[in-house]
């Protein structure tokens, strides 16, 4: 996507030098071809470390509370990352007069781990781009051309939106991969089978809170796990507590997440978190007719109250 | 210059298991602060202990955790440990409110201590603020009570009002043989001695940096004014201790929370003089 | 005994773990999908990874579990009894360990077997245990050992240095009871072409070539003032994942929590100095409640705080970090710009 690339640079040349914002935040070269890391663009001249390839995964509104706290960014950003945005902004964590979105038509980005289990070496990968609907991967001197299912996040294999819902520029065009997977949910059905995947699951969780951390929804000064009074869950990393841990933060996600996946990105043990999340995203969608991050004019989920919202008590569902 | 002193052997051959003691007397020494004495119940292992005045003790409230506290008490009494406790949080309210004969585990004695052997014949001048005083006071008994050993001992406590000083029961002892300078920042009742914050009363008495150790301990505030009038009266860094306080958990170098630098406060501390300070990150 | 090199062939590593099962507790790297592979105590049918192909959790997980009961405290009757029951040190085999992960032991006995306070728990499991350090076929993309240490010393910190040769394993002891592990019917003696293809596994690992930093006096050029702490701390969002992964890390936090009506359990668990509280105080006060003196403290600490410590560089090479950091902060770059050597990514270097 070297054109897109371009008009990234161009726009964050131009709102620097415009004064319009005085940083622009966005993807740069990682420190491998197949990686990229969070920019923070303060003078013109440096714009052209900005990036726009499959690798640019990280979710960037997790740093815009602090950084629009007292002043006015731009931030380059995929369609997933701006409902996250939409969120903080519901969630008034975020004025949107002082953030500027350069809002892209996303294909997907790709999660290393699974690109590490392709017939190439990762060592050898010079370079990522997508190529109508697959994936481009250029190792060694070959090129390979990959179905997007076989390296792409998780999350992205089920991603519908995929064009920016809010922004003050748009560059890109959304692309949809050529086989969208259905989104079948991995979860068992019965209830008691379910239990078991998700302990065995959480047996895994090392308590580093990864998760959390990238997580732009997770932005309470003292996170509940971390507080001694009450004593909500244990910091020691056994299968109960991680399940105390995991089950309240789907808890205060939900209506609030907006399945980007960067959660279970970010875990270095594979544990699928995001499919948490998903679960409780279907009961909200279901239940209450709300994704997260749809419009900065809603009001967050549990900020409003109609009298037909269902009712367990009256078993009011359909 | 102090280097580490090696202190006595630990409490055991598991270093992470407390030795039980039962609280025995508790002291209100203000509205917040009180002074805990607290006698191990193990004869064998209270008949051998000792320690250096410096040193600190790991003091377990089963089920609710373990904090630091310093060893107040002077190893010249014998039989008990002191420990002085300001509430601040569930721990220390646990222990104010669980009273005497609560049992409670001890690790110590830990860390290293001052290095009074070094001071035999000189003038000590102890500079202490509100709770700062509990380190100190270790030291400032042991002294008086080998007082043969050194010569001028004066000490200027200051609090920020007469109900904020603590060990009020020992200032007689602390100015026999010995002067003791009170200061409150603001009087209160029937004050009658000197108002005005610590620093500013070293500087009116002017102690002379001649053949003198001094030691302080207080408020980060204090301290630093303190330092900065210590120097204008010509002390050296080398003349300058103090005790440092950084948030400790095991208590014996291993579970990496308290280093500052290449140092850890429970094992090359507590104590350090103001030379090795400045040699160490500015951290804290 | 004789210090001889064996070889097993890869199809036979059951029956070589059978073997061994008698007299040792063997303790390897258990396969698990998708996830990195953990050492746990293993037997013949576990599916084990020996060859250092996989993702790798750190021996450090095994001879510091995550979470570990220090002791139990009875309070019954109104009496007051502490129970601490420490692991057995039986004797151990562990095999499968990475040679980076097997040299960042040395920062981890210097820690928790010194002279003063030695770690009961810790010892259990490491003293008595052989360790069999591997070499992979092919180092790790991430691996920058090379540029940390003289690799060559490492070959002494395992009681057997392994090398996988793709359809077989060889063994090289260092030590008498390295040696003692070898005896067993499922391994041969290797041939001449096996010793070779030995060689050239050693070759390609010890040859790793270069980041810009090696050689250089890290040493001195971490300072407390350098820009680079900004520029990590923009970034970082205090995961502590790259703490966590580490073989050298060890930070933990002791908290107590009842067990049921009259009893008390004290344990450890993995702490970081990544976390905002790590250094939070009772009263309040909080050293290194802004990110840019966490990022310091890694790094100073690894680099710079544990050789004036110890004399030994903390940081090993495993580039777990590296893979890991959700947000790609590259130790390896971090350390370029410290010795303002900036290059654009360290693989260029070839």
């Amino acid at each position: 996507m070297d054109d897109v690339q371009s008009r990234i640079r161009e726009e964050a040349r131009k709102v620097l030098e415009s004064g319009q914002v005085s940083l622009v935040l966005g993807w740069g070269k990682g420190s491998t071809p197949f990686k990229t890391t969070p920019v923070f663009i303060e003078k013109p001249e440096d714009v052209d470390r900005l990036v726009w390839n499959p690798a640019c995964v990280n979710n960037l509104s997790v740093y815009l509370p602090k950084l629009t706290k007292d002043k006015k960014v731009a931030v380059v950003a995929k369609p997933c990352d701006i409902r996250s945005l939409i969120t903080l902004i519901q969630e008034r964590q975020v004025s949107r007069d002082n953030v500027y979105i350069i809002g892209l038509g996303c294909g997907g980005v790709v999660d290393v781990f699974n690109l590490d289990e392709q017939d190439f070496h990762i060592q050898d990968v010079t370079g990522l781009d997508w190529d109508s609907g697959k994936l481009k991967v250029t190792a060694g001197s070959s090129e390979y051309v990959l179905d997007c299912s076989t390296c792409l996040r998780d999350m992205c294999l089920i991603c519908t939106k995929r064009s920016p819902a809010i922004f003050d520029v748009e560059l890109g065009e959304a692309v949809l991969p050529e086989e969208l997977c259905a989104g079948q949910s991995v979860l068992p059905d019965i209830p008691e089978e379910r239990r078991r995947y998700w302990s065995e699951q959480f047996s895994r969780c090392i308590r580093c809170y990864a998760c959390r951390q990238v997580c732009p929804s997770c932005y309470c000064t003292t996170c509940f796990a971390d507080r001694i009074e009450p004593k909500w869950t244990a910091k020691k990393a056994t299968a109960d507590e991680a399940w105390m841990f995991h089950a309240t933060r789907a808890m205060h996600l939900a209506g609030r997440c907006i399945a980007c996946g960067e959660c279970e990105r970010a875990c270095p043990v594979d544990i699928p978190i995001a499919e948490l999340q998903r679960e409780m995203n279907k009961i909200t969608s279901e239940r209450y007719k709300y994704d997260a991050g749809n419009s900065e004019q809603d009001k967050p989920l549990f900020g409003q109250f109609e009298d037909e919202d269902f009712d367990p008590a009256h078993h009011s569902e359909k | 210059m102090s280097e580490t002193l090696v202190q006595q052997a630990p409490v055991g051959a598991n270093p992470y298991v407390p030795q039980l003691a039962v609280v025995e007397k508790i002291i209100d020494e203000t509205w917040d602060t009180k002074t805990f004495q607290a006698v191990f119940q193990d004869e064998e292992f209270r008949e051998n202990f000792t320690y250096e005045p410096g040193q600190f003790q790991q003091v377990s409230v089963f089920g609710v955790g373990e904090a630091t506290f310093c060893l107040t008490s002077s190893p010249t009494r014998k039989g008990y440990v002191e420990f002085s406790v300001k509430r601040v949080g569930s721990l220390t309210t646990s222990l104010h409110e669980a009273g005497e004969g609560q049992v409670v585990g001890i690790r110590a004695p830990l860390g290293n201590y001052f290095p009074y052997h070094e001071w035999k014949g000189k003038n000590l001048l102890f500079i202490g603020g509100g709770i700062g005083m509990a380190p100190m006071r270790s030291l400032l008994n042991f002294c008086l009570d080998n007082r043969a050993d050194y010569a001028d001992i004066t000490t200027i406590y200051g609090a920020r009002t007469p109900g904020d000083l603590c060990y009020t029961y020992e200032f007689d002892q602390w100015n026999t043989n010995a002067k003791l300078y009170l200061t409150v920042d603001a009087a209160e009742n029937d004050w009658s001695d000197h108002v005005g914050h610590v620093p500013g009363y070293l500087k009116e008495r002017s102690p002379s940096p001649e053949n003198t150790i001094a030691i302080t301990c207080g408020p980060p505030i204090m301290i630093k004014f303190a330092l900065v009038e210590l120097d204008s009266l010509g002390f050296t860094p080398e003349q300058i201790y103090t005790t440092l306080e950084m948030k400790m958990k095991c208590g014996i170098g291993k579970c990496g929370r308290c280093n500052i630098g290449s140092k850890f406060v429970c094992l090359d501390g507590p104590v350090f003089s103001y030379a090795q300070i400045r040699d160490l990150p500015p951290e804290f | 005994m004789m210090m001889t090199d064996k070889v097993l062939s890869k199809e036979k590593i059951g029956e070589f773990v059978d073997g061994l099962s008698g007299r040792y507790t063997v303790v390897a790297p258990v396969r698990r999908d998708g996830s990195p592979a953990e050492f746990r105590d293993v037997t013949a049918q576990d599916s084990i990874v020996i060859d250092g192909s996989a993702a790798l959790m750190p021996p450090k997980d095994y001879l510091l579990p995550r979470y570990e009961r220090l002791m139990r405290v009875d309070t019954r009757d109104g009496q007051v009894q502490i129970e601490a029951p420490v692991p057995e040190a039986v004797p151990r085999v562990m095999l499968g360990a990475w040679l980076p992960d097997v040299k960042a032991l040395d920062v981890l006995d210097k820690v928790f077997l010194d002279d003063k306070f030695k770690d009961p728990y810790y010892a259990a499991r490491r003293e008595n245990t052989v360790t069999v350090a591997v070499v992979p076929l092919k180092p790790r993309w991430s691996w920058f050992c090379t540029s940390v240490d003289d690799v060559t010393e490492w070959k002494s910190k395992a009681d057997v240095l392994s090398y996988d040769l793709g359809d077989a394993i060889y063994f090289e002891p260092i030590t008498e009871r390295g040696a003692a592990i070898l005896d067993g019917a499922a391994l041969a003696d290797p041939t001449d072409g096996q010793v070779a293809a030995k060689e050239g596994v050693w070759k390609a690992f010890a040859e790793v070539p270069h980041c810009a930093f090696a050689g250089k006096d890290l040493y001195e050029n971490l300072c407390w003032d350098s820009p680079i702490w900004d520029d990590i701390a923009q970034r970082c969002v205090s995961c502590g994942v790259c703490t966590y992964v580490c073989p050298s890390c060890s930070c933990f936090d002791v908290q107590d929590e009842v067990c049921g009506s009259n009893c008390i359990e004290r344990y450890r668990c993995r702490d970081t100095c990544q976390f905002e509280d790590f250094t939070l105080m009772g009263a309040g006060h909080n050293p290194r409640e802004q990110k840019v003196p966490r990022a310091r403290q890694r790094l100073m600490h690894k680099f710079k705080y544990q050789r004036e410590q110890f004399g030994i560089t903390a940081c090993t090479g495993c580039g777990r970090c590296v893979e890991m950091c959700p947000v790609n902060i590259d130790i390896r770059d971090a350390l370029c710009t410290v010795c303002s050597d900036r290059i654009e990514t360290p693989a260029e270097v070839k």
